[in-house]
């Protein structure tokens, strides 16, 4: 065979063609393969999904202050595989319809985990869309659905949810304090859906009953006389109260002051103590919260000295946190962080697809609001008996640390 | 019935109406819907708290206080969001979306000021909310006191519109080019209309922050019961808001006592659907005739 000049100037050319194409595409073949890849060489991106404007803006700043606590500590002891932690911010303005955009902004950046959103029906909405990504997350959403990890494969809950609230709160009301009419007051929301669903289920299951009478309110509800006067009506003695909006439970109790209903009432996580001022006492007396066991401590004492007091120390130091330091310290994201940055140092790896399986693996992690454990079904790290229920009262007291710590409820485990 | 319905009913009622009232207001000169009328009643709220709780200022001193900074602040949007619509034209309907960005930049405003905490004020002595009962009915002085702002504020509002401010009002609400050729100034009556109408929407925010608490979310639920009371009275009318503002609240009181609390929107939708069937230009509305 004869080769001209011609010919293997025409193969030579087609070969170096071939070679930069090659070269070049390697990186970008490499940048497509998104953050599933994640080798050791590469910097930790997390995205970090809160309200920065809007109306809640404010209020929702105190529940990422733990957050900030974490990277600034992950950050100080090496960061992840050697490197700093870059954070990619976006705002959500706090509203469920915004979650699918700020998501889709989010996976730009190319995220291997991200933090956040706050709230039920936020984080259904983002989780659906990073889920789909293979972006480890967690959000702040106590719905039951939000740990079920057939369904949410890449969201790892880090909060009680739904179903454990309502045993708890249905435990308390129905054996320690023998109420047998419960009534339910739930706020219209992904949130108020999740645990009305939960509450009746346990009291049917549990105990062979249903609520005396179940009420849901719109948010932002202006009045809520008719909805006590109605639990009243329905003979209701003890009453559940979950709600996300500070404003509704306040009412709730200045109506049952005004109608001299009060019912013993076991209500969601309550951060504003001083709102409470004008409600009499003995009505006060009747209304408890639900809070981590690691934050409360027995009648007559103190908060035990440990991991859970030292945590909550550090987060009254956090600037973010002031005003609602109770919010701050039993917000996921601390624990969720302190877990991640453990699980990378251990498997030396930012892949989400195997931190996924390492996550599923994570049992009894010591976090500071208790012990975390995983399946790959289960992705409500907390434990059932991780969750009491306290007195409201006693955040104002000094033992309380800034109202973190809470005393035990009457009759609750000692 | 008078207790669950009618007591609760007339006096937040007399709040939708207020809100209603202070639409009105804005909307007589200018045709315009103010959107950013809740947010405006919330900061009024708000502002009220603030003062009561950090400067201590005596009651009296800290409404009037809250009621000018809110008019300050509805002289601004009508400034910046209204003022250039209605030179384009007064046809036009662009200031839907000039009021609605107004109440955005006021809720993005608020958000960084304040958190979510609801804010309890109290009512100024000698009113209190310590239950009353007379032949049975219970209420307190405060609620008494709510539901005569409303009727004194519409029964002024009345006698202004009888004096000659009132008449170029109407005129400009009329004709605003007609207006113009007989010496009045449209202009100057929209800036009026919206100092009068925020200090309106300050002085109900600081009247419902007692019964509601003060809060950066109140603003929506009192303006949209605000329009349900506007459009059932008859748009542009303040008896008709007074009206619209009690009927809005009997019914929804009358909703949650025997239909249901959780349907009491629901019951308000259809009553006000029902209504507006019957008499589509409102409880006090007439109907006008336009040659075209």
């Amino acid at each position: 065979m004869e080769l001209s000049r011609r010919d293997v100037l025409r193969s030579t050319g087609r070969l170096g063609l071939a070679v930069g194409v090659g070269l070049g595409a390697a990186p970008a073949l490499a940048a497509c393969s998104g953050s599933g890849t994640g080798d050791a060489s590469e910097q930790g991106r997390l995205g970090w999904i809160q309200p920065k404007t809007g109306a809640l803006a404010s209020a929702y700043k105190p529940a990422y202050a733990a957050a900030r606590l974490a990277v600034r500590e992950i950050n100080k002891a090496g960061g992840l595989l050697g490197e700093s932690v870059t954070l990619l911010e976006e705002d959500d303005e706090g509203k469920p319809g915004t979650q699918p955009t700020v998501a889709r902004r989010l996976l730009r950046k190319n995220p291997q985990f991200a933090l956040g959103p706050t709230g039920s029906s936020q984080a259904v909405a983002s989780a659906s869309v990073l889920g789909r990504e293979s972006v480890l997350q967690s959000a702040w959403g106590v719905a039951d659905t939000l740990g079920e990890g057939n369904r949410f494969p890449f969201h790892y809950q880090l909060v009680f949810n739904t179903r454990q609230q309502a045993a708890a709160v249905a435990r308390y009301l129905f054996e320690t304090r023998g109420v047998r009419e419960i009534g339910l007051l739930v706020e219209n929301s992904e949130y108020g859906d999740s645990i009305r669903r939960a509450f009746t289920a346990v009291l049917m299951d549990r105990y062979r009953t249903k609520p005396a009478s179940v009420q849901v309110f719109t948010q932002g509800a202006l009045d809520m006389a008719p909805f006590v006067k109605r639990l009243d009506r329905d003979g209701a003695q003890g009453v559940g109260l979950f709600s996300g909006q500070p404003q509704t439970s306040v009412l709730t109790l200045k109506a049952m002051t005004a109608n001299d209903f009060a019912p013993l009432t076991v209500s969601h996580e309550l951060s504003y103590i001083d709102a409470y001022d004008t409600v009499p006492v003995e009505l006060m007396e009747r209304f408890y919260t639900t809070t981590y066991a690691a934050f409360s401590y027995p009648k007559g004492g103190s908060p035990p000295k440990g991991r859970a007091r030292d945590y909550a120390i550090k987060v009254l130091s956090e600037p973010t946190a002031r005003g609602l330091e109770f919010t701050a310290a039993t917000s996921p994201y601390y624990d969720f962080l302190m877990l991640l940055s453990e699980v990378v140092e251990r498997e030396k790896t930012l892949a989400p697809d195997k931190l996924k399986a390492a996550f599923d693996k994570v049992s009894d992690y010591q976090g500071a609001r208790g012990r975390i454990s995983f399946t790959a079904e289960r992705h409500t790290g907390i434990d059932d008996g991780a969750l009491v229920v306290a007195s409201l009262r006693s955040a104002k007291e000094k033992q309380s640390l800034g109202g973190i710590f809470r005393e035990l409820a009457p009759g609750g485990p000692a | 019935m008078i207790n669950d319905v009618l007591v609760p009913g007339l006096v937040f009622g007399s709040l939708y109406a207020l809100v209603a009232v202070g639409l009105t207001v804005l909307y007589r000169p200018t045709r315009v819907l103010n959107f950013a009328q809740g947010d405006l009643v919330m900061l009024g709220a708000m502002t009220m708290a603030a003062l009561t709780a950090t400067a201590a200022l005596p009651w009296p001193v800290a409404a009037a206080c809250a009621a000018t900074a809110v008019a300050a602040v509805a002289l601004v949007e009508e400034r910046v969001a209204v003022a250039p619509v209605l030179r384009r034209g007064d046809r036009g309907v662009g200031w839907v979306i000039t009021t609605l960005a107004f109440s955005l930049v006021l809720n993005q405003l608020v958000g960084r000021l304040w958190t979510d905490e609801p804010r309890g004020i109290d009512p100024p002595a000698p009113l209190s909310l310590d239950t009353l009962t007379v032949a049975g009915v219970r209420f307190n002085s405060y609620q008494l006191a709510v539901v005569l702002v409303a009727l004194c504020v519409v029964v002024a509002l009345e006698a202004h519109s009888r004096t000659r401010t009132g008449c170029a009002i109407r005129a400009a609400a009329a004709d605003r080019d007609a207006a113009r050729l007989r010496g009045i100034d449209p202009g100057r009556l929209g800036r009026l209309s919206f100092l009068l109408g925020g200090a309106l929407a300050g002085l109900t925010g600081v009247l419902a922050a007692p019964l509601t608490l003060a809060s950066v979310t109140m603003g929506f639920g009192l303006l949209v019961k605000g329009f349900f009371a506007a459009v059932i009275g008859g748009i542009g009318d303040f008896r008709g808001a007074l009206l619209g503002g009690w009927t809005v609240g009997v019914i929804e009181a009358a909703g949650a006592t025997f239909v249901s609390p959780g349907l009491q929107t629901t019951v308000l939708f259809a009553a006000t659907l029902a209504i507006l069937m019957i008499r589509p230009e409102g409880l006090r509305g007439s109907g006008v005739a336009r040659r075209v």
